[in-house]
């Protein structure tokens, strides 16, 4: 984690929830590193970047294979899944959760077990409600957690890189409240997409509260 | 009876005058390992105290200058007197490390109007002023100060705070429940969450955690450290200049600045070295005879656009005697045919470790025989086993010590990346393979090596293993060998082992450059030189070489040398029994001020020095 936010080149996020009309779910995270594998490859070859220790790939290794078993143990949470791509750098988080309310505390509680340095407070952000046909979908405010900041020079990098949120349901969605979301064709998927370096600078530019038609249809 | 009093009368004044005349440099502590001496220090009148502050020598004493009493003041205006020395200073001891600078007072309240935060505390010895402001230290004499901080060894403090940590029955700090390693810093607030913990129900908690001991410690040794340094500088007078003639002598030179690195004591107070000091003292004790004579003594000169540092490494007549074998050689022409004209920086290091391994046998062996120790006496005995069985002109032909570096800009190179394709329909996506590049620096590497039928086997050996090892047509390639993105190549002469990345080395240049191999003024200045030679196009080399490659000693010297240019050149004299000398030459183009490129040149030498 620490590298990914020192590193600050061309990242690529995306979070993908799909909702069941019950409120539990599937939740995909991906964090594509693939444009900046040799940038990485490089920082991880030193011991040190700015006076940080960088961690070994096999620190990095052992705590994916921690947080994914940290996470399977959470309650509500099942199905955990790991998929890590060393050589391009893109990691993937899937599981399946019971509500929205176990997904949020697994998440947050596998995260602080697994990154010592995130305080309670930074972790314990409220990023995800639902009430049957109202949710509401925000992001972690980066630029107040206690990692590393980026550098200025890498700012235009930052702006190629690309946060994508995806929310999907059964039902069809009647709107929602961030004029730059899209809704797809079938009016079961919100698209929210904004630059790394505007979510950086303005986690709020990702908030969306979108309105599920719950009669059914 | 007359005269006696009269010649008397003389050596009094003369007496007087002296003790008035006290100068910067006799300010200067004894512990201070690394010595820059600028004497003419009117190059940096015009110098604004906020560009000198973002110095890495200043790095340790400048909170103070950051205050704004500094802004828009030059070094004229904080009342230095620029007909003394300003003498930077950096030392190491086993518990703590010094740093600071003494330098010439005209006017005491101008110099106030800039260390406007420090505090009178006290006369020292009935004639120093000492005056504080957080960690630093400011001591006045009549016409001289000085600015010091003494900083406890991280190591030392630690050794010491686990210590009481442990006997006190507290377990591991940084381990977590789950037995991983935390690598928390040091909190910013201790209490953070609870200042009522210390006054809860009125019970006094006394019980402080790691981190509150650590401070403890931290904040004890520092006063001590820092008594002691002032109390033996100033009561005692052992300054530098009153306990090392080779210091005192080296400011006599004429030049803009001097320079003194006693590389004995950096080698003695290494931390890296407590094992070996702790297990074989005795030995330690010969090795630090070995090293005894071993310092560094340069002169800075200011020539027009250039500065030049020529630097006397001495040593004694034993490691002097290994360096002769070691590093008088004849110029290795083999390498100079893989050296490109256009090569924006390379470096030559043409030394025989054969010679000097004959040589290191003779004298460091008798030490180690020297231990009864059984494990030591175990190590010796397979060292002479070794030195006997094996056949030591094969190995010293296969490698033989002698390398060249060049780096020849940068290759873009293809790398897949993955992108997603979304579907309108229900922004469902899809992964696709797209090829982009990325920029890697490009080099070659060669060692001397007269053995080309071992680097083939070997590389038989692993092609075997692996596919990523192939046989190519008079050379190998180890696929993605270089950050998992691009190939290198490896290829052997009759003469040289070769590691290159440098497709068009291996492309068309295999037998070498030919006519477009490095000629002219830097073939010459290369063959005029001793066993190192290294020529560096500060402009070409800074805006192409991929700073993420450098450590951060490295980076930071670059990076004050970034919208600089001119040229570095480095090289050696053949070595003596006592000494070697290495220029360096720094030629800035246009109009340069030469105050700034000289404290450039020193701070750079600071960073690589400390």
């Amino acid at each position: 984690m620490l590298i990914f936010f020192v590193l600050s080149s061309c990242i690529e996020i995306l979070d993908d929830i799909t909702f069941n009309k019950d409120g539990s779910g599937t939740f995909r995270y991906t964090l594509n590193l693939s444009s900046s594998q040799v940038k990485i490859n490089s920082i991880l070859a030193l011991d040190s970047l700015d006076g940080k220790k960088v961690p070994s790939l096999e620190d990095i290794q052992e705590r994916f294979v921690f947080f994914s078993e940290y996470l399977a143990s959470q309650e509500g949470i099942y199905n955990v899944q790991i998929d890590t791509n060393y050589s391009k750098h893109i990691y993937k988080v899937k599981c399946d959760f019971t509500n929205v309310f176990a997904l949020q505390s697994g998440f947050q509680n596998s995260f602080q077990a697994t990154i010592k340095q995130l305080e309670t407070e930074e972790m314990s952000y409220d990023w995800i409600r639902w009430n049957g046909n109202v949710i509401i979908r925000k992001v972690p405010d980066i630029d107040k957690m206690s990692l590393p900041s980026f550098k200025s020079e890498d700012t235009d990098l930052l702006k190629k890189g690309n946060y994508t949120s995806i929310t999907r349901f059964e039902n069809l969605i009647d709107s929602c409240d961030n004029p730059n979301a899209n809704l797809s064709k079938n009016h079961k998927a919100v698209m929210l997409r904004k630059s790394i370096f505007d979510v950086i600078n303005n986690h709020q530019v990702m908030d969306n509260i979108i309105y599920v038609d719950s009669t059914g249809k | 009876m007359l005269r006696i009093k009269f010649r008397l009368f003389v050596v009094f004044i003369f007496l007087l005058f002296s003790v008035e005349a006290q100068q910067s440099e006799m300010l200067v502590p004894k512990e201070a390992s690394t010595v820059f001496s600028i004497n003419n220090i009117n190059l940096l009148k015009k110098m604004s105290l906020d560009k000198l502050v973002t110095y890495d020598f200043m790095e340790e004493i400048h909170q103070e200058l950051f205050d704004g009493s500094t802004s828009g003041k030059t070094l004229k205006d904080a009342g230095l007197d620029f007909d003394q020395r300003l003498n930077i200073f950096y030392g190491k001891t086993e518990a703590f490390e010094v740093t600071g600078f003494s330098f010439g007072v005209k006017d005491k309240i101008a110099l106030f109007e800039v260390f406007d935060d420090f505090e009178f505390e006290e006369v020292v010895s009935g004639k120093f002023e000492r005056y504080a402001s957080f960690f630093n230290t400011l001591i006045i004499d009549k016409n001289s100060g000085l600015l010091i901080r003494v900083q406890p060894q991280d190591d030392y403090v630690t050794t010491l705070a686990d210590s009481i940590w442990y006997s006190r029955g507290n377990d591991n700090p940084f381990a977590d429940d789950y037995g991983f390693f935390t690598f928390e810093d040091e909190p910013t607030e201790f209490y953070d969450e609870g200042m009522d913990k210390l006054y809860d129900d009125h019970i006094y908690d006394v019980e402080k955690n790691y981190w509150e001991i650590r401070d403890s410690v931290l904040v004890e040794l520092q006063l001590k450290n820092l008594d002691d340094v002032i109390h033996d500088l100033l009561n005692n007078g052992n300054s530098l200049y009153s306990r090392d003639k080779r210091f005192a002598n080296q400011l006599t030179h004429e030049s803009e600045g001097v320079f003194y690195l006693d590389n004995s004591r950096n080698i003695t107070n290494e931390q890296g070295l407590w094992y070996f000091q702790t297990m074989y003292p005795i030995m330690n004790d010969d090795l630090k005879a070995l090293y005894a004579e071993n310092i560094m003594l340069g002169d800075l000169t200011i020539d027009s656009n250039e500065i030049n540092f020529q630097m006397n490494a001495n040593y004694g007549e034993d490691l002097g005697s290994i360096y002769t074998e070691m590093n008088n050689n004849r110029l290795n022409k083999h390498f100079l045919k893989y050296i490109p004209e256009y090569s924006p920086a390379f470096m030559v290091y043409n030394i025989d470790i054969r010679k000097a391994y004959d040589q290191a046998f003779d004298i460091v062996l008798p030490l180690l025989k020297s231990q009864r120790n059984m494990d030591m006496v175990m190590n010796v005995l397979a060292i002479q086993l070794i030195d006997q069985l094996v056949d030591k002109k094969s190995f010293f032909n296969a490698y033989k010590g002698g390398m060249f570096a060049t780096f020849n800009g940068v290759e873009k190179v293809k790398i897949n990346k993955v992108e997603y394709i979304y579907d309108e329909e229900n922004f469902d996506y899809s992964e696709i393979e797209t090829e982009s590049d990325e920029e890697i620096p490009v080099f070659t590497i060669g060692f001397a090596s007269e053995r080309p039928d071992l680097c083939e086997m070997v590389l038989e050996d692993f092609s075997r293993l692996t596919s990523r090892v192939q046989k190519m047509n008079g050379y190998w390639k180890v696929k993605d060998a270089i950050l998992d993105a691009t190939p290198v190549y490896i290829f052997c002469t009759n003469k040289i082992f070769m590691i290159s990345n440098d497709i068009s080395l291996i492309d068309a240049n295999l037998k070498g450059y030919g006519n477009r191999s490095i000629s002219g003024k830097r073939l010459k200045s290369l063959k005029k030189s001793g066993f190192l030679y290294a020529n560096i196009d500060i402009d070409e080399t800074i805006e192409k070489f991929p700073l993420g490659f450098l450590d951060e000693k490295q980076k930071r010297v670059t990076e004050r040398l970034q919208n600089q240019s001119g040229l570095f050149e480095l090289s050696s004299s053949d070595s003596e029994l006592d000494h070697t000398t290495y220029t360096l030459r720094y030629g800035f183009e246009g109009e340069g001020d030469p105050g700034i490129q000289l404290l450039n040149m020193i701070n750079s030498l600071y960073i690589l020095s400390k």
